[in-house]
């Protein structure tokens, strides 16, 4: 049972990094804070994508040579790592509208933690 | 043998990190943990054998990130206080983390050979990727060729994100202390 | 307030940061790179020389009306190439159909297409960012 532990472990730190961003989003009191939350959670579900494509003494997925049945070897999985090429990129163009939407929320409202918004929003 | 553990003492310090973040009181702190954990997901990255998403994530992390939040900064206070402590939501999220770990059990060990993941399309894209299309990169042949019209999309996203932030902010602003 | 070790720094890491984007983007195809990667830290060179100059002379090389051009001409590379693609004969964005010889044509159109990305993807950064520094916040220092 120890030895299956091991193996699955990066698996279940991934999990972690992920609830810990999910908390972050929930529980924080300030807008700032729960987009970079956010940006935790994506981080920690592209590290999951990239720990499932990892194989033992594997190369890095560049060819050595044009035809691979003249220089076989043990590839990693490329496939999530072009997935997660866009993932990243896509994620960081909307958390810069988010950026932009606080931006203007602080300048209607002048503040951004949550409490004082709500009130701020019933009086207005 | 350290390779085994390489990987998971470096996901432990970006776990501890995260958790970090999450419980800190100044935004100026929130920040600079954020691009630091950058930096460590990228090194992490490159220690699981994927240096395209290393580059990227990087670049856009620990720079793109980093300037685009410092800049957004000025505007507000830097001083925020931290939620208590809520004994459900707590048990929520707990309940999550092992609902989560037991079903990511059912799938292959980290870095087996014979993943169920590693069959399919994939040995297609590895046989015939260097004749067909010639490039030695197979992620760029991937995400160019293969899978080029998902790539227009991406772009055409990263375009739409950019013209949301010039409709919302505008680009004709007097600043405080000019003329 | 100038900073000389700041200003002396970015003089000489500067053009070594430009050269080094150009060499990701043109050594997409054999090695790890492309035209994300290559976008991104030119946006990042420019954002350095931003903070360090001050964002009025930034302004003055790159005005805003320029970026919006870039942009828009690197998804025009892109879909340009596919409807040259249609125009050859075959669907969208189906390289075979622009040289005689495929592997030719498909190292040709995924280089114009790297080009495309990389341009969009620096003048959508570079913009985002204009558009956060020139919003006057009366917080803290400005410049």
């Amino acid at each position: 049972m120890n030895t299956t532990l091991i193996e699955y472990l990066p698996y279940i730190l991934c999990i972690a990094i992920i609830c810990t961003g999910l908390y972050g989003t929930t529980n924080s009191s300030n807008y700032l804070k729960k987009l970079v939350s956010l940006s935790i959670l994506q981080s920690g579900v592209i590290l999951f994508f990239i720990a499932i494509a990892k194989v033992k003494d594997g190369q890095i997925p560049i060819l050595a040579c044009l035809d691979f049945k003249q220089c076989p070897e043990q590839l990693i999985n490329p496939l999530p790592h072009v997935l997660m090429l866009t993932a990243i990129v896509v994620g960081v163009a909307t958390l810069a509208v988010g950026l932009a939407l606080i931006i203007r929320i602080k300048e209607e409202y002048g503040t951004i933690e949550e409490n004082t918004l709500i009130e701020a929003e019933q009086n207005d | 043998m350290i390779e085994r553990y390489l990987d998971i003492a470096v996901l432990v310090l970006v776990f501890s990190i995260a958790v970090m973040i999450v419980r800190s009181k100044n935004l100026f702190t929130v920040v600079i943990m954020g691009s630091i954990f950058s930096i460590f997901c990228a090194l992490i990255y490159l220690i699981m054998g994927a240096p395209d998403v290393a580059l990227t994530e990087a670049a856009v992390g620990a720079c793109a990130t980093t300037c685009i939040l410092l800049a957004s900064l000025k505007h507000f206070k830097e001083d925020t206080s931290l939620s208590k402590w809520r004994v459900i939501s707590l048990i929520v999220f707990i309940t999550l983390f092992v609902v989560l770990s037991y079903f990511t059990i059912s799938i292959h060990p980290y870095g087996s050979v014979d993943a169920i993941t590693n069959k399919g399309v994939v040995e297609y894209y590895k046989q015939t990727s260097g004749n067909e299309i010639g490039l030695l990169s197979l992620v760029n042949a991937i995400l160019a060729s293969y899978r080029g019209f998902d790539t227009f999309g991406e772009t055409v996203v990263i375009f739409a994100a950019g013209l949301c932030i010039i409709l919302i902010l505008g680009t004709k602003n007097k600043i405080n202390n000019e003329k | 307030m100038k900073n000389k070790v700041l200003i002396t720094v970015t003089r000489f890491i500067l053009p070594f940061i430009i050269a080094f984007s150009f060499y990701i983007q043109i050594n997409g195809s054999n090695a790890p790179g492309g035209g994300f990667q290559a976008g991104v830290i030119m946006a990042s060179a420019f954002m350095l020389y931003s903070i360090v100059f001050g964002y009025r002379s930034a302004l003055t090389f790159m005005p805003f009306k320029a970026l919006k051009i870039l942009a828009i001409l690197g998804i025009m590379l892109y879909g340009g190439t596919g409807i040259a693609c249609m125009i050859m004969g075959g669907e969208f964005l189906n390289y075979n159909m622009i040289r005689n010889n495929l592997t030719t044509g498909q190292m040709l159109g995924i280089s114009v297409i790297e080009w495309g990305v990389g341009l969009t993807v620096f003048a959508t950064f570079s913009l985002g960012y204009y558009a956060f520094i020139t919003r006057g916040g009366n917080e803290h220092n400005i410049d």
